[in-house]
């Protein structure tokens, strides 16, 4: 892999060319790379190499970093918006060259800064199921995930995953100390959606009150129905087994036989 | 519903071990020289001699860059001995052109309220009269769970009539003898009306546009199963040829219908 610091030289040759390509257009692939900001409370700006990227990223946000695939960005440092104040210092971060991951700044289980990426599953998904990831990002102990009021997922702590397939619908989830049932998240409404990854991430701190989910969702995983089978008998008169025409046949000949009979009694 | 605890796959977070360490210090004064490169090319670096050619601007070609100027004229006559002096909270990384925001990951209520869902149609040139619509899914292996021959199915994996993409209502033609919902569907015309009732009390008309006869294992996938594009209402139901040893029909009949934008 390239560092950043090469590819921005790169670039300064290619800004006195024709187009003036971005660094990672030639990196680009099929990557998709996301980076959420998951701890609340404060605004931070983005530094490679020690120049801003970003600026200003506040909670919630989420940034597209799908062109820097393969790159590596050097001396990544998350720092309080308009301060020299380094939040998480990353060092050298190397993006995957293809594939679907996410970033996210979280808190660790006891509350510092950190920085985590994630593959995100993008297998094929059952015609009719959509994907439910749940990430446990937040400063809080181990923790069960409920959906409609049942234990979907038991003991995750930071910074496990859990992921299961669901039919499509709408699941009521919480999230609870692990053993117990009284939500320190939620409860709140899910939309299993078809062919759908709902990746949701528990962030915040149990201390400070500030747990909540961020919730990204990544479309088109599903398959269609491989079949619509709408009948199992024919239909009368189309080449299939001719009911009708035995019917008649049959009323017939007993309508005949009672004719004859009844010629016969009165013979 | 939710089986969940069998079906969980765990995994452990096998992701990158990104060195996440707290600095309490702030920014470190060990900046290298790759990284004053990235200044100059930035044009946050006006460079000692006064008068030097304006940075290139073939990178920054952001109008919005503007914050970075009176800011950076204030280090450069105080010691210009360390190149890689200007404040580098100020410096905008080249890399800031290759991020797009896309918007944010909050939860939002609204995007996880049930769709109203249909709860009957109505075809009146085939004498259909608010049956009964049910949502259903698919089977083992991946067909289309279709209800007994005098309901409906909405394919719940597809959008609910009415909305972006191609909605699905499958019944059949005729089944264990009994005429299906849709026994008539391959007599359907273009501009003949169905209508749809949804749980919320509400109806909407579609026109009928085309009825086709499709090879089931040659469906117009794109069409049939759109998951965005235009609203398109889908009925299928049997026709065609019946194969006797499988006792199942090889074709499809598929009517399609728009929504009637009209009052």
């Amino acid at each position: 892999m390239r560092s950043i610091k090469k590819t921005v030289a790169a670039t300064v040759l290619a800004a006195t060319g024709l187009l003036g390509l971005s660094a990672g257009a030639d990196a680009q692939s099929d990557a998709r790379i996301h980076l959420i900001h998951g701890i609340p409370g404060v605004d931070v700006d983005v530094a490679a190499g020690g120049a801003n990227v970003f600026e200003g990223f506040a909670f919630g946000d989420t940034q597209d970093l799908s062109a820097l695939a393969g790159e590596t960005l050097a001396d990544l440092q998350v720092k309080v918006a308009g301060t020299d104040t380094v939040a998480i210092d990353a060092g050298d971060v190397a993006l995957p060259a293809s594939g679907n991951y996410t970033v996210i700044a979280h808190l660790t289980a006891d509350g510092t800064p950190t920085l985590a990426v994630f593959e995100n599953d993008v297998s094929s998904i059952d015609a009719g199921q959509g994907r439910l990831t749940v990430r446990h990002t937040a400063a809080a102990p181990a923790v069960d995930v409920l959906a409609d009021g049942a234990v979907a997922f038991a003991d995750v702590s930071n910074p496990q995953e859990g992921v299961v397939e669901l039919p499509v619908g709408t699941i009521n989830a919480a999230v609870a100390a692990t053993g117990t049932t009284d939500p320190v998240i939620g409860p709140a409404d899910l939309a299993i959606a078809d062919g759908q990854n709902l990746i949701v991430y528990a962030v915040g701190s149990l201390g400070d009150g500030s747990l909540t989910v961020l919730t990204e969702s990544i479309d088109g995983l599903g398959s269609a129905p491989s079949r619509v089978n709408t009948g199992n008998t024919p239909i009368d008169g189309e080449g299939g087994f001719p009911y009708l025409a035995v019917l008649l046949a049959g009323m017939l000949a007993i309508g005949g036989t009672t004719a004859l009979v009844r010629r016969r009694v009165e013979a | 519903m939710i089986d969940v605890v069998a079906v969980i796959r765990w995994r452990t977070f096998c992701a990158l071990a990104v060195a996440a360490v707290m600095t309490a210090c702030g920014a470190s004064p060990t900046v290298s020289t790759t990284e004053s490169t990235i200044t100059t090319s930035n044009g946050a670096v006006p460079g000692p001699p006064a008068g030097t050619a304006p940075p290139s601007t073939d990178i920054q070609s952001e109008p919005g860059e503007a914050p970075a100027g009176p800011d950076r004229a204030a280090p450069a006559p105080s010691d210009d001995t360390v190149r890689a002096d200007p404040d580098p909270v100020e410096a905008r990384s080249p890399l800031a052109d290759l991020v797009t925001p896309v918007g944010t990951a909050k939860y939002d209520p609204n995007d996880h309220v049930d769709p109203t869902q249909p709860v009957t149609i109505s075809i009146p040139q085939l004498n259909v009269e608010n049956a009964p619509v049910a949502p259903v899914g698919v089977k083992e292996g991946g067909e289309l769970d279709v209800p007994d021959p005098l309901v409906v199915g909405w394919y719940r994996g597809s959008p609910t009539p009415g909305a972006d993409g191609a909605s699905v209502l499958a019944a059949h033609v005729n089944f264990n003898g009994v005429p299906g919902v849709f026994r008539y569907l391959r007599d359907l015309e273009g501009g003949e009306r169905v209508e749809i009732a949804y749980d919320d009390g509400t109806v909407r008309a579609f026109e009928v546009t085309d009825v086709q006869l499709y090879d089931k294992d040659e469906l117009p996938e794109d069409r049939v199963w759109a998951k965005d594009g235009d609203p398109t209402l889908v009925l299928f139901t049997c026709g065609g040829r019946f194969n006797r040893a499988q006792r199942s029909y090889e074709d499809n009949v598929v009517a399609f219908a728009v929504p009637v934008t009209e009052g």
